[in-house]
């Protein structure tokens, strides 16, 4: 049963944020729509991502006091009864519960998180306080970026975020990964190549995304459409590097690339079995085609960088025949984020 | 509109009840089962996976659904159908996107048109023998083993163990084989109706389900301890080529975990990508326990003793059963502290080393 392989628990997922009211529509539900509206408050606190990276705290209670005066459905449903003669006070409270749920499904989704108690504003009590975290500051600007008018200040602010990251972490990946977006930067293509790749992630229903971490990984591999030019930026941008740095670059990649293909697999077994044998080999990727003759699924070898050279989905590489069939040039290779 | 899940099947109403629509579904899943049973005289045994149409179920339900019986008493079924069609057709409808069950269109017995012929498929049979062991939690114990039988042999058919079975599949067959053997195979049952029943779990599809089988997700501490134990020990039975494969996908999915949360980068990827190739560890970091040192260092760990390690720094042994005292006695490391190393910060030459698990 090859779906329960990678099968998991369900967790908040990122997902949640954009969902639709249907299958079909193009409208987000209103439970998608208050997390964005929440998570939009992150930029209410820091309209610029601070050089220290560290970002302003804020309790559920002024979170929801900001939505009743900037939630488009809060607003309007404070015009009638019940809400039009409450006070201030009761129509925070009244709102509260549900604003804490997202809250906690944001936390949940490490987009917010608690930095302890502090005393509330009225009273003696305690309260918790709260703060954006990077993935929530790069996801309010990622929502934000939709309007087509304020997407060069996001395009400033998603390089900011992904700079201070790449820098802070200093891995192999990082450093090309913060040299590729500059590059991105100086070609003026970083919009085209990281902010719309980012928006059609998070907005097509088809999409997987669970985690932040999920998304940013995306990121490292080329969209089909835009093969050519990340191709050969990539290219430069890896040949920059040490030898060590450059086959652990690939390694990363490589595993990145090969959790998005089990979630696709027809011949699991088949599949874990070739991946098992390149595992000494970083630039050695293991792929499934399916023969269009009989039409089995069968595991093959690509080398890593002609995987990135492909440009449409389905592939059919050539000189490659079947073993189960014998046929030649039959087998195609989907790519498991074509359709993003 | 949500997409059809399997938690759709199980949902209750405030009181605990299962609503009126989760009752309609669980009826359907266990209509074959039921039918056999009417028929043949409980004949369990059988084989239940018949062909029948929407007519079939729908005059099945007016007799058997306690709602329809309470409801449409007096309605013969003429009157009776035009009431439930649609509501009945949609409840089919879920079944069928779910992978529950299969629908085709065949030729009707009358005239020239066609009409929806349905059948259940391996997963919607395993849901309707489930369903029916929640409705007999309380019978004869003779009754609970035939049902037990029923999964226990519908699951043996979803993991399959044969040459070109995922590594996963194996793991499970045997998994569950040794528990039969071991009579526990009714706590894998109950792990699965729990979770069924549990409003916290979502459960969107079968898979999702069966998940809960394959990381031994008992509530229970003392059953995780022991089911945990037992899944390691047909890891460790597999045989070479097999086993080789199931750690590797460990490996793989504890590394990618792991990685998410190092503080030193460039010491770990090295430590990583120099392990790359061994199935049987695992590259992980270690931080010293003094107070003020930053020391961070990465090591490699048998994958095994992390995973042991791991399950325990979750679980609290004032909890535990003697029983279960004693499994973690025989576990394959030494400290009392599942994150502690028995190795000296070379920093700072005070504290000792340890791990952190990520959630």
């Amino acid at each position: 049963m090859q779906c329960m392989a990678y099968g998991k628990q369900k967790n908040p997922s990122i997902q949640w944020i954009f969902e639709k009211d249907n299958d079909t529509s193009e409208y987000y539900s209103d439970s998608a729509l208050l997390h964005q509206r929440i998570i939009s408050y992150a930029i209410e606190l820091n309209n610029e991502f601070p050089a220290n990276g560290i970002f302003g705290s804020f309790t559920t209670w002024q979170l929801t006091g900001w939505l009743i005066d900037n939630y488009h459905k809060y607003q309007n449903e404070m015009k009638d009864i019940p809400f039009r003669n409450m006070s201030r006070y009761n129509r925070i409270q009244a709102k509260l519960d549900g604003v804490e749920s997202k809250v906690n499904s944001l936390k949940g989704l490490d987009l917010i998180e608690e930095k302890g108690m502090r005393k509330a504003s009225r009273g003696e009590k305690q309260t918790m306080s709260l703060s954006f975290t990077h993935s929530g500051y790069l996801l309010a600007w990622i929502i934000h970026s939709f309007e087509e008018k304020i997407r060069p200040a996001s395009n400033i602010q998603i390089y900011k975020v992904l700079e201070y990251n790449y820098k802070d972490r200093s891995s192999s990946f990082d450093l090309f990964a913060l040299t590729l977006i500059k590059k991105y930067r100086s070609l003026d293509v970083f919009e085209e190549l990281i902010v719309s790749t980012l928006r059609g992630k998070v907005d097509n229903p088809k999409r997987h995304i669970d985690k932040m971490s999920e998304l940013i990984d995306i990121l490292s591999i080329p969209d089909p459409r835009n093969a050519k030019i990340f191709y050969s930026l990539w290219i430069q941008t890896l040949n920059e590097l040490e030898e060590n740095q450059k086959n652990i670059v690939i390694q990363y990649v490589k595993l990145n690339i090969s959790k998005m293909i089990e979630r696709h697999l027809r011949y699991l077994r088949g599949y874990e079995e070739l991946r098992f044998r390149l595992r000494d080999k970083p630039n050695l990727l293991a792929v499934e085609g399916i023969c269009s003759k009989c039409p089995h699924p069968c595991p093959l070898t690509m080398n890593l960088i002609d995987y990135f050279k492909i440009e449409k989905s389905p592939y059919i590489p050539s000189g490659m025949t079947c073993p189960w069939c014998g046929s030649s040039n039959t087998l195609s290779i989907l790519l498991p984020y074509s359709e993003w | 509109m949500q997409n059809p899940s399997i938690s759709t099947i199980f949902e209750k109403e405030e009181g605990g009840k299962y609503s009126n629509n989760a009752l309609l579904y669980q009826y359907i899943l266990k209509y074959p089962i039921l039918i056999r049973e009417q028929s043949t005289n409980n004949n369990t045994d059988s084989n239940h996976n018949i062909q029948w149409s929407l007519w079939n179920i729908m005059e099945w339900l007016k007799i058997t659904l306690p709602e329809f019986k309470l409801k449409y008493a007096n309605d013969n079924i003429s009157e009776f159908i035009p009431k439930v069609r649609r509501r009945i057709k949609g409840k089919l409808d879920d079944p069928v996107n779910l992978e529950l069950l299969q629908s085709e269109k065949k030729k009707q017995d009358k005239g020239d048109g066609t009409t929806d012929k349905y059948r259940f498929t391996i997963f919607g049979q395993l849901l309707g023998w489930i369903i029916c062991s929640i409705d007999f939690d309380n019978s004869s114990i003779n009754r609970r083993e035939v049902i037990n039988k029923q999964i226990f042999n519908i699951l043996q058919q979803i993991f399959k163990t044969g040459e070109y079975s995922p590594a996963i599949d194996i793991v499970a067959s045997n998994f569950i084989s040794t528990c039969m053997q071991k009579e526990l195979f009714g706590n894998i049952v109950n792990l699965l109706k729990n979770a069924l029943n549990d409003e916290e779990i979502q459960i969107d599809t079968i898979s999702d389900l069966l998940h809960n089988l394959t990381t031994c997700d008992f509530k229970e501490q003392n059953s995780k301890v022991i089911f945990t134990k037992l899944w390691d020990e047909t890891i460790k039975g597999l045989e070479p080529k097999v086993k080789e494969l199931v750690l590797y996908n460990l490996k793989l999915s504890l590394e990618r975990d792991i990685q998410n949360h190092v503080n030193a980068y460039q010491l770990y990827e090295k430590t990583w990508f120099d392990n790359k190739n061994d199935p049987k560890i695992v590259a992980v970091e270690c931080s010293c326990t003094t107070t003020n040192c930053e020391y961070y260092t990465p090591a490699v760990m048998g994958l095994m003793e992390y995973k042991e390690r791991k399950f325990y720094s979750r679980i609290n042994l004032e909890n535990l059963t003697p029983l279960c005292l004693g499994i973690y006695e025989i576990r394959s490391f030494t400290n009392d502290n599942p994150s502690e190393l028995s190795a000296i910060c070379k920093a700072c030459g005070k504290g000792s080393l340890r791990l952190s698990f990520p959630s």
